[in-house]
This record gives structure tokens, sequence and C-alpha cells, in this order.
């Protein structure tokens, strides 16, 4: 469970991102964070993975209070996270499996270990075939989908997107979230900030929709759902 | 960390010197040159502290005896030995006979004085004497004035503005050398800091990237430091080559005057190593630092 308790943050330049927010998300929930460019959802999601700290109020997962953690153990908790990002940043000089099993070394996982998961999961994703292919010889969808496999490769609890579709045409879109709803089902928590409105009238699933770092909405229901 | 991770980490190290030739290959150059500019260093200052001891070595204190009858002398020349052998610093007292000391004045004086002394064999004038050699010059004053408590000594001849000078010299080529040093250390940490930082930037977005997937500082940090301790193994071995070959040539024919390659080869190589690895880690976990704060 994911707590937002109070939570504000300010950027050193004065810019109010996030303004008292209180959101509680639950396990195996699948949530879209909605708003315009600006409005504040990726802050949201960067505070999770606490690239950005709080100024204000503090965020628990599990019960767990993340806002005091010593920085030395900031890798521990992204490795109970998978994060999947608009320009998919996958290392350029590693081919998909590498790019895959890069996160699974990081963890210390054995080699026969590395050798049954990483195929499992590109062949989850769809891009068996493109296991030897480096990053700049994929389409922007493929490159989304090995983002995908890394992220999950390690079985997460908690999967976070920043924009996952902002740079993939409507179609390739689809695809990408449909493969995100798979994951959820399976029982990762899935948490998406972007403001592909389609998308999200599409899945019709919780919604919070932030403006100008206040929440002014969280319910189940489409992008522009009023009630 | 397990043996699996660090074998795929140090793999990792290869294979990024491998991808990033053209940088590695700057920063093996701008270091070889430095590498290079400590070696020519390190040898001028061992050639010229060499030529010093030498000039040191031939300082010796020229003790002159009492005339003996010469009967007993060499039984009393023996004793005389024993004691000054026995002197504090003393490291060698050779003896030079009348007949060889009056032969050495012919010598010195050359062939238009040397008239002077012939016939001189019957009646010698010149006393029998001993070069003592010190293995501490600054001692010399001490040595002179144990030599002239000992029977038989009549007097003690140091040249004392010589033994002074060389002192002196040795003294600031010392200085002198550890300040160079020092200084060719600075400048060579700062150019290998600088161009691993030129690496580091390059790479700052794949840093980033390892950050969020959750890699830990040293598991980043690890590759780096292989691939600064590969560029500086490399620069080691090569300034080593180089610096042997090119002062096997000179010593080939300045055999007389200089020290040959074999006796500072060992010290040269572990400087190198030690340097050229050490370099290598100091400067790319120094470098580092800024891009791992994702």
């Amino acid at each position: 469970m994911i707590e937002y308790k109070n939570v504000s943050m300010t950027y050193d330049s004065g810019v109010e991102a996030v303004k008292n927010a209180n959101v509680t998300i639950n396990r195996g929930e699948f949530v879209f964070v909605v708003g315009k460019s600006g409005s504040g959802k990726s802050t949201m999601i960067k505070m999770l993975m606490k690239e950005v700290e709080p100024t204000e109020g503090e965020i628990l997962i599990d019960g767990f209070n993340i806002t005091e953690m010593k920085k030395s153990k900031i890798p521990y908790l992204r490795r109970s996270m998978g994060f999947i990002f608009q320009d998919f940043r996958l290392l350029p000089d590693k081919n998909v499996y590498d790019n895959v099993a890069y996160a699974m070394r990081i963890i210390q996982a054995s080699a026969k270990k590395i050798r049954r998961q990483v195929p499992l999961v590109l062949s989850l994703v769809g891009i068996s075939d493109k296991a030897k292919m480096f990053p700049d010889e994929l389409s922007g969808g493929e490159q989304q989908r090995v983002a995908v496999a890394r992220a999950i490769v390690n079985n997460p609890t908690l999967l976070l997107a920043d924009e996952p579709t902002g740079n993939l045409d409507p179609e390739t879109a689809k695809d990408i979230m449909a493969l995100l709803n798979d994951i959820n089902l399976r029982g990762t928590t899935v948490i998406i900030a972007t403001h592909a409105s389609d998308l999200v009238n599409e899945m019709q699933k919780r919604v919070i929709a932030i403006d100008k770092g206040i929440i002014y909405r969280d319910e189940k229901g489409g992008y522009n759902y009023e009630s | 960390m397990n043996l699996n991770t660090i074998i795929f980490l140090i793999k990792e190290g290869c294979t990024n010197l491998w991808t990033s030739k053209k940088t590695a290959i700057s920063s093996l150059i701008i270091i070889l040159a430095t590498m290079l500019m400590l070696g020519i260093f390190v040898l001028i200052t061992v050639n010229i502290d060499n030529t010093v001891n030498r000039a040191l070595d031939s300082q010796g204190i020229q003790v002159y005896l009492k005339d003996f009858d010469p009967d007993v002398s060499e039984e009393k020349t023996e004793e005389i030995k024993k004691q000054i052998l026995n002197i504090y610093s003393v490291t060698s007292a050779d003896y030079i006979s009348k007949e060889e000391g009056l032969e050495q004045m012919k010598n010195m004086v050359g062939d238009e004085y040397r008239a002077l002394y012939e016939g001189l064999e019957e009646d010698n004038p010149i006393p029998a004497s001993f070069i003592v050699k010190l293995d501490n010059l600054e001692q010399s004053k001490n040595v002179q004035a144990e030599l002239l408590k000992i029977d038989g000594v009549d007097s003690a001849d140091i040249n004392e503005q010589t033994a002074q000078t060389l002192v002196y010299i040795g003294n600031i080529l010392n200085i002198v050398g550890i300040v160079v040093l020092l200084i060719l250390l600075a400048i060579s940490i700062f150019i290998i800091s600088n161009t691993i930082k030129i690496t580091m930037y390059a790479r700052r977005k794949e840093i980033s990237i390892m950050k969020y997937v959750g890699a830990t500082d040293s598991f980043i940090r690890l590759p780096f430091m292989i691939e600064g301790m590969l560029i500086g193994l490399v620069d080691a071995i090569l300034s080593t080559a180089i610096v042997a070959i090119a002062y096997t040539n000179i010593w080939n024919n300045y055999q007389d005057v200089l020290v040959p390659f074999s006796s500072i080869s060992q010290e040269l190589i572990i400087i190198y190593i030690i340097l050229g690895v050490g370099i290598g880690i100091v400067g790319s976990t120094m470098s580092i630092k800024k891009y791992l704060d994702v």
C-alpha cells in the first residue's frame, strides 16, 4: 500500500509542483495520474522513486516511511519497483537481452536464473525475436517493450510509468497499455502518469487528476469525466 | 558481491573500454606522455645522484703515518689498519707504502718535475699512508679526530670544502627531486581525472539509467575503476618499454658515465605500475562521484 500524507513538493526554482497531496493506493491497483504538462503528475511518480524529495509530508510504502530513507538505501528501494519512461532509457551499448539481464545482474541473480527468466520476459512482451538487436535498431514501440521487460524482470510489486506512450503512435501506445494491464492482472500495482486522454478513457481505471499541484479529482472513470 | 557479479563487472569494464576506444586511446596517450616525463626525470635524478655518490666515494681521508723503522712497520701498519677500520662510518682503509707514495707523487707532478724525485728511492722522504673512505662524508671531522688519536698516525688530511659541497649538492638534489616528482604527480592526476570526467560526462545518461534500475554506487563504479586501471596498466607497460629502449640506446654510448638500466628497471617498473593503476583508480573514483547523485 502506498500512502501520500500531506505531501507538498517545491522545486529549488520556487515552482510548487505538488500541494498537500493525500492519496492512498492499494496493492494491485491500476492508477492513472493525469494532468497537463507541468501539472505535477510526474513529480508524484518521481517522489515514489526518490528522484526528488517532498518538501513537506511523508510517503509510506507498505507502512515504511521512504522520506526518511538513507541515500545509500535508495538502490534497494528501486529494486522493488519497475520504471518505464517516455524516452525508454535503454543502455545503448547493450543488446535487448543484456539490457533486460542488467536489471537481474544488479540484484546478483545467478547466471542460471538470468538465462531462464530473461527469455521468458522477452516472450511475455512479444520481442523474443529481437533479443540480439541493439536499441537503435528497434522501433519506438519495440524499445518500450524492452523497457517494460526490464521493469518487470525482477517481479516488482510496483510498476511506475512516466508518460510511457508519449513517444509512440496511437496503435503502439494501445498495445503497450494492454501489456501494462496484463502485468497488473498478475498482481503488480501499476501507476501511470500520462496525458493520453484516449487511452485513459478507454481503460476506465482509477484516475487521479492534478492541476497546478492540486489533486482535484480521484475516482474511477475516464480522463475528462466530471462527476 | 558474489563471484559471478565480480566477473560480470570486470567484463563490463573491458567491454566499456572497447566501446569507448577513442576516449580510451586519448587518455592512454596523455597519461603515457606524463609517465614518460616522469620516467625521464627519474632517470636524470638517478644519474646525477650516482655521479655525486661516485664523487663522494672518491673523497677519502689521507692518513700519513710516522716514519717507522722498516723492520717493524709491517706489523705496526696492520695494527693501525685494524684500529682505523674500527672507527664508526669508515668503510675501507687502503695502505699506500712509501714506495707507492713516491711513485704516486712522481705521477702527480708530471714529466717536467719528475727528475726532482729521481734518486730518492734510497732515502724516501714520503711517509707511508692510508686512504680512508667513509660511508657518510658528514662524519669526516669526527673520523679525523679519531684517526689522530691512533698511535703511529702523524696527520690526517681531509678536503673539507669539497666534501661539504658534495654533501650539500646531494641534499639539494634530493629536495628538488621530491618537489619535481610531486608536481609531476599532481599534474598527472589532474590530467587523468579530467580525461575520465569527459568519459563520465559522455556516459552520464547511462549512469543515471543504472541508478534508476537500482544499481548501487559500487556496482556502477567498479567497471569504471577497472577501465581506469587497465588504461593505467597498459600505460605502465608502454612507458617501461619506451624508456628501456631509449635509455639503453643512450647508455650504449655513455656506459662509463650512466647507470645501466638493469640497475633501476625494477624500481621504475614498480613506480610505473603503482602510479598507472593508482592514478587510474583514484582518477575514475574522483570523477564519477558527481554523476552518481541521481
